[in-house]
């Protein structure tokens, strides 16, 4: 399926594969590419969707992972798809071969686990109540904890909306004063700031607070916190509703 | 350590009214490093018509002991076993010593934790003692901690009776104090005067409970604090100046946020706790404390409210003091509305994030905080008397009031006024919940609890 010898793939575009000068069949010196760059390679490599450019046919993961525009630093499951072969998980320091047959990309999946283990990768900042963490994990929510500039976020990514959003999910992130769950969880944020398709405006929204250098949404819902009922988990039903309300569902 | 609820329904068991022996099992969580504390949390009652009951013997069916076990081993709970002596016997009988025998074993293996085997008498008082291994402790002290705080020392009691609580403001009362354990948390405008009075009284533990420093324009009122001692803890000040009056007792001084790991685990060895601070963090955590460990708290706060008038002045609107009793298993101070669930928000806010507060509160999402002149030492000093004095009411009743009608005094200085609350006029919705010891995380709030690994 790969399509590593396109000779005419060669700029921006839908081609997803390494586009070296040559390369599939062993033969360095393709006429066509001849043609276009007589003296200057040009190999290609698909990072996640992004397609990078290296000048030389060997490109260690980490370089190719910072030219992306990704953060090689995020704890990633990097894997190298090379076609007709078994997929391959490689480490930051592992050197890619662009003149391999088949090469088709490098593929990114942040480290996740659902099980309810202790994450390794997880950013814990700081606890939430074990069953809030067991209903995070069960709902199967890609969620961390952290501290900016002294405000505990609770931060659940890819939380998905419901139709009717210009966008299908968000970035959720929830305030956690240190007294919780004496204390109450008040509103959540939205990032990206959420449009309806429909255009209208959505009330109580305006508010914009910067978080994890992220532009966050502010929803102002709220209702009356009772410590011997509410938890983490009706907070999200809160959560839910408002945005389920907002589509008319 | 019981709760009223468990305590009453102890006893509504054991004495059903016709004078022949009962039996029941509690479940116990079991606390304490320095001072070892059980938990009342779980009475099992063994049903009057599964035994053979006589007005001096008992005999009960075992598969009650295995329910309890079950139930114990859920939590790590400890289980005592607790039966009447409708003749008032207030001591072990050969019977008992020789049923124990046999039970408090089989109990310990099947919880692996300590047992123990008590006896009740109709008044309510009980004794207690504890197999660690083939040999019982007496336990010390038997605490009950409801409306009134009744305490039943094994030490001087008789076969026929319990110590008989000493007449208040006495030496007796002394004695009796220097027993206890009292744990402080915030020993500044209110608290240095409630430390004061309770170690003249002879209260034979002090934990002082505060991680702040005496500043000099703290000298207005806290006392025993000189010029030298501005820079030094509060704790440490006071300390000091306790042990230069008393050779006798225990000062433990804890010089951390009440909102930490150490200061709750230090607080929870005392009998007894008393919250003076002046946030409502500290008073959620003193909340807390007063359910999960099930000890009874006193709660001190006063308040010089200022309005304005018409020609831009302000002036004094009230001059109060307040005092808030509570027992485990009681309305709370979350209950009585003294702090909530918006306002330790707020709170936070007001540390971490002023603007986020200042627009939460323009917005009408969180109420501003009320604007008040500062209390001085002469209204802390009333207030923290008060307090105290509703300690020695509470363990050594002298009033010809009830203590049902005084869960919450308010005092109100300009309108000359004094209300009461009774423990009915609270809704008691049941925040917390009641002797859980130190289960993780620790008083349910996860910012106390263990570090957990994180790689």
């Amino acid at each position: 399926m790969s399509h590593e010898n396109d000779p005419h793939s060669h700029g921006e575009g839908e081609e997803p594969n390494r586009h070296p000068h040559e390369g599939s069949h062993g033969d360095h010196y393709h006429g066509e590419h001849e043609h276009h760059h007589p003296h200057h390679e040009v190999w290609k490599l698909n990072v996640q969707g992004v397609i990078i450019e290296p000048r030389k046919p060997e490109i260690v993961v980490r370089e190719a992972i910072q030219r992306a525009g990704f953060n090689p630093d995020t704890p990633w499951i990097i894997v190298l798809k090379v076609a007709g072969e078994p997929k391959r998980e490689v480490d930051l320091s592992f050197v890619i071969d662009l003149r391999h047959k088949g090469i088709e990309k490098l593929r990114l999946t942040p480290r996740q686990i659902n099980n309810g283990e202790m994450c390794g990768q997880r950013r814990v900042a700081f606890a939430m109540v074990p069953q809030d963490e067991a209903l995070l994990d069960r709902l199967g929510f890609e969620w961390e904890t952290l501290v900016d500039a002294g405000r505990r976020w609770l931060i659940i990514r890819n939380y998905p909306l419901p139709p009717g959003y210009q966008v299908a999910t968000a970035t959720i992130g929830i305030e956690v004063p240190v007294s919780y769950p004496g204390a109450q969880l008040d509103m959540f944020y939205c990032h990206p700031p959420l449009a309806l398709s429909s255009g209208a405006a959505i009330p109580q929204t305006q508010q914009i607070e910067t978080v994890i250098g992220l532009t966050f949404q502010r929803w102002s819902r709220h209702r009356q916190w009772d410590p011997a009922r509410d938890t983490l988990a009706t907070h999200l039903t809160l959560v839910d509703e408002s945005l389920h309300r907002e589509v008319g569902q | 350590m019981l709760p009223a609820k468990q305590a009453d329904e102890l006893r509504a068991h054991l004495f059903p009214g016709d004078g022949l022996e009962a039996a029941a099992l509690l479940l116990c969580a079991a606390t304490g490093q320095r001072r070892q504390k059980w938990l009342g949390r779980e009475v099992i009652c063994v049903p009057h018509e599964h035994c053979t009951r006589r007005p001096d013997f008992i005999t009960w069916p075992g598969e009650y002991v295995e329910t309890a076990i079950d139930r114990a081993s859920v939590c790590g709970d400890a289980v005592i076993a607790v039966h009447a002596h409708p003749g008032g016997l207030f001591t072990f009988s050969n019977a008992d010593d020789e049923s124990d025998r046999v039970l408090m074993s089989s109990i310990r293996h099947g919880t692996d934790q300590a047992a123990g085997s008590a006896i009740m008498i109709a008044s309510g008082a009980m004794r207690a003692r504890v197999y660690e291994d083939n040999h019982a402790t007496p336990v010390d002290l038997v605490m009950k901690a409801g409306v009134d705080i009744e305490t039943w020392w094994s030490d001087g009691a008789t076969a026929s009776g319990p110590m008989k609580p000493p007449m208040a403001f006495t030496g007796d009362m002394r004695a009796s104090l220097g027993r206890l354990s009292v744990c402080i948390i915030g020993v500044s405008g209110t608290g240095s005067i409630v430390a004061e009075q309770l170690a003249r009284l002879g209260v034979g533990e002090i934990i002082l409970i505060d991680f702040d420093k005496i500043e000099e324009r703290n000298l207005n009122r806290i006392l025993n604090a000189t010029l030298a001692d501005v820079g030094s803890l509060k704790v440490e000040m006071f300390a000091d100046a306790i042990r230069r009056y008393r050779s006798d007792g225990e000062i433990i001084s804890v010089p951390r946020s009440v909102a930490t790991r150490e200061a709750v685990l230090a607080a929870c060895e005392a009998d007894i706790l008393f919250s003076c601070v002046d946030s409502a963090e500290g008073r959620h955590i003193a909340d807390r404390l007063a359910a999960y460990f099930a000890m009874p708290l006193f709660d001190v706060g006063v308040a010089i409210p200022t309005e304005p008038m018409p020609d831009g002045r302000r002036r004094v609107a009230e001059v109060y003091g307040r005092v808030d009793y509570v027992y485990p298993g009681g309305s709370s101070l979350m209950d009585r509305g003294v702090y909530d669930a918006a306002l330790l928000e707020a709170e936070y806010l007001a540390r971490m994030a002023p603007h986020a507060l200042a627009r939460k509160i323009a917005d009408g999402y969180l109420r501003g905080m009320a604007e008040e002149a500062p209390g001085v030492i002469t209204l802390n000093m009333r207030a923290a008397s008060a307090c105290v004095v509703e300690l020695i009411a509470r363990l050594f009743p002298f009033g010809g009031f009830a203590n049902e009608t005084r869960a919450r005094t308010i005092f109100m200085l300009a309108e000359g006024d004094e209300d009461v609350f009774s423990e009915s006029q609270f809704q008691n919705r049941h925040c917390f919940p009641v002797s859980e010891g130190a289960a993780e995380p620790l008083l349910g709030v996860p910012a106390l609890a263990l570090q957990r690994r994180v790689a």
